[in-house]
Formats: structure tokens, C-alpha cells, sequence
């Protein structure tokens, strides 16, 4: 019999879930495994602290620190992630295909070679639009730190995909 | 395309959750809070009635005149011998009473919300950590599910026995109080307890009308 925190949690669950598929595709620098270790690992997490998160006055902050930490700890344990043979993922949609994959692959790589939490910067700053004390927060680090971080990202980005057909444009900031 | 294009395509398309996956993330969530709520401080916990966890196992034939069979408990437990149920002559609990505890046990902690029994000398004597020992509790109030596995008679009350997903060689026993409330007792390492054993370990448990049920 379900209670009403599994009820809520599974209404949750329904609405958040592919977004949170995105953001940690992206926090894993593409890599569709370790994506959804990361949102069910997030997700378990979630549930556990859950009235915790009702209380929240900014939820969707919460949400990014708990998708954070569980980045921070599948990266710890990756290894083993990958040693074992993943069962099926969930259909999901792919990219489309021809040149966009060539760009992907670029970007993907380029993403690769961040740390984490450089990359989860940018992702936060660069894709969300977030601003910087709200990156700061969701990183669990200074506002400083989040300018650095994310200086030092884009211009490693810079540098990685000034070698490829698709160098990195229309960035402004 | 800019950046944050090149992003979006990378992120690919937003796909849509099927009630399967969200069905598997409650499971998940459900096990991830069980796990939490044994191994923190009851003190602090929500939870309310006691809990009993062992390290103790049982030869097949305890209590017939075989040597009991110990084995590592796998965590850091330690190993104990209990040669049988024995008739526990300490003071009763607040909340229940226990007829017979291993030999070579004793009470940890008693009050209203907690109950722990280990062996003697055991290293570890914070009443609150389960760890090692055997656990008992009264189901939570927010959680209404019916527990599944081997049906057991226990006395005259209708029982189940089955295995955490965990993996190790934890057993719960679930009784059914007249109350309609679930008693829950686990056995951290259960590997040597025949379901015998473990329902006349659970037979000698009696909730009392003070018995409190724990929330979340």
C-alpha cells in the first residue's frame, strides 16, 4: 500500500524525471549510464529526505545540490559503475543524427576533460542561465569560486574545440 | 549554434517517465529509508518502539542438545555464540515484554522507543546502534503496507518471515498484533536461524498497550 510520501513522490517523480535526465546527460559530459545512475541515485536520496524537501524554501536549489552530491558520489564509486554490465536503460529519444552527432561527440569530449564540478558550473551558468550565487549554491562553493570555475571551463572549452570544425561560438559572457 | 544550443542537443530530448520508472524509483526511495531508519540513532529517529538486532546464530537443532554454528556476521559485528533461548530474567522493557532472549545476552537499551539486546561484552554498547544485534519495531504509522513472504503462525497471531533486498543475511519477522499494527523483528545475520528459531524467539515478544508507534 503506498503512503502519501510515496504518492507525492511518485507524482514527483512523473514530472521531474526526463528533466533531470537532461541536466545529469549533461553533468556526465553525455554519458547516458552513468545519467541515470545519477538521477536514480538522486532520486533515492531525495525520497529519504523527502520532508526535508516539502519544506524547502527553494526546492529546485535542493534539487540541484542533492543532483550535485550524487554526482560527486558516482564519480567516487564510477569505476564500479562501469565494471559491471548495465541493465537496460529506458527508451529514450536520441540526438539527431549527421552533423549534430560530429558536434556532440566534440562537445562531449571537450566536457570530458572538465572536472565535475567545472562542469556542472557551466552547465548551470551556460544552459540554466542560472546566476551566480544560485550556481554557488547548487556547487556548494563561493561565488568566486563559480567565476573562476566557469572562466576556466569555457576557455578550456575554447581551446578543445578550436581544434575541430565547430569551435565554440556565442558565448558572451 | 552557441553554447547553450549545443548543450540542448547533447542533453537530448526530453523523454517521457513511465509510471514502471517511477514504481522503481518509489522501491528505491522506500528501501534507501528503511536502511536509514535501522541504522541511526533511534534517539533521533522517528521511529518508536524498539528494535532488536543480533549477530547471534542458530544451529538447526538449538535448543535439542546441538552445538550452536557461529559464523562471521560480515560487517563489522562480531561474531557471538548463543547456545539457546534462555528465560530472560532482567528487568521487562517499557512498551513490551520479552520472554527469552539467547544465552549470553543481554539488554542494551530500554525505554518507550528502544529496545536493543547483544551479547555480552560485546564492544559495541550504544543501546541505539542495531548493528550486531537484533532489532524490534513496531511498523511506522505512515507506512500502512501489508509485509510479504513466508506466512508464519506465531502463538496465535498470524506472522511473515522474508528477506530484505539488502544484500547480507538479514530476516524480518512480522507480526500481525491484534491491534492490527505490525510487530517487525529483525535479525541482522540470520544466517544460522532456522524459521523455528526465530518464530519462538518472536512468540516471547509482547507488545504492551504503551507501545508507541514511530512516524515517517
Amino acid at each position: 500500500m503506498k503512503t502519501e510520501r510515496d504518492e507525492q513522490f511518485h507524482s514527483f517523480v512523473l514530472s521531474h524525471r526526463a528533466a533531470l535526465i537532461r541536466t545529469a546527460t549533461l553533468l556526465t559530459a553525455g554519458d547516458g549510464h552513468l545519467a541515470e545512475d545519477l538521477v536514480q541515485s538522486a532520486l533515492t536520496k531525495l525520497y529519504v529526505a523527502w520532508p526535508s524537501f516539502r519544506r524547502a524554501d527553494n526546492p529546485e536549489g535542493y534539487l540541484r545540490r542533492t543532483l550535485v552530491n550524487a554526482l560527486t558520489d558516482e564519480r567516487r564509486r564510477w569505476w564500479r559503475r562501469h565494471e559491471r554490465s548495465v541493465a537496460e536503460l529506458p527508451d529514450r529519444p536520441h540526438a539527431a543524427g549527421g552533423g549534430e552527432d560530429d558536434q556532440n561527440d566534440g562537445l562531449r569530449a571537450a566536457l570530458r576533460e572538465l572536472p565535475p564540478k567545472m562542469r556542472a558550473a557551466l552547465v548551470f551558468r551556460y544552459f540554466y542561465d542560472l546566476d551566480v550565487a544560485d550556481t554557488a549554491d547548487a556547487l556548494g562553493c563561493t561565488e568566486g569560486t563559480v567565476k573562476s570555475q566557469t572562466a576556466r571551463a569555457l576557455d578550456r572549452l575554447r581551446g578543445v574545440l578550436a581544434e575541430t570544425e565547430f569551435p565554440l561560438t556565442g558565448v558572451t559572457r | 549554434m552557441d553554447l547553450h544550443d549545443r548543450l540542448s542537443t547533447l542533453a537530448g530530448q526530453t523523454g517521457v517517465t513511465s509510471a514502471e520508472q517511477a514504481d522503481a524509483d518509489v522501491t528505491r526511495g522506500r528501501r534507501a529509508l528503511r536502511r536509514r531508519r535501522l541504522f541511526r540513532s533511534a534517539g533521533a529517529s522517528a521511529f518508536a518502539v524498539a528494535a532488536l538486532a543480533a549477530a547471534v546464530t542458530y544451529g538447526a537443532n538449538s535448543g535439542h542438545g546441538s552445538p550452536p554454528v557461529t559464523t562471521a556476521t560480515g560487517t563489522s559485528a562480531p561474531a557471538a555464540v548463543a547456545t539457546k533461548l534462555v528465560a530472560y530474567q532482567g528487568a521487562q522493557p517499557k512498551g513490551f515484554t520479552i520472554d527469552k532472549v539467547p544465552a549470553g545476552w543481554e539488554m542494551q537499551g530500554v525505554n518507550q522507543a528502544v529496545l536493543t539486546i547483544a551479547p555480552k561484552g560485546l564492544a559495541d554498547k550504544n543501546p541505539d546502534s542495531f548493528v550486531g544485534k537484533i532489532a524490534i519495531m513496531l511498523q511506522s504509522a505512515d507506512d500502512h503496507s501489508t509485509p510479504t513472504g513466508t506466512s508464519i503462525q506465531v502463538g496465535d497471531k498470524p506472522g511473515v518471515i522474508n528477506t530484505p533486498e539488502d544484500p547480507g543475511n538479514t530476516k524480518n519477522l512480522w507480526v500481525k498484533e491484534p491491534t492490527g499494527v505490525w510487530l517487525q523483528v529483525q535479525i541482522w545475520d540470520a544466517s544460522g536461524w532456522s524459521n523455528a528459531a526465530i518464530v519462538e524467539f518472536g512468540a516471547g515478544i509482547h507488545v504492551l498497550p504503551g507501545a508507541v508507534q514511530g512516524r515517517g
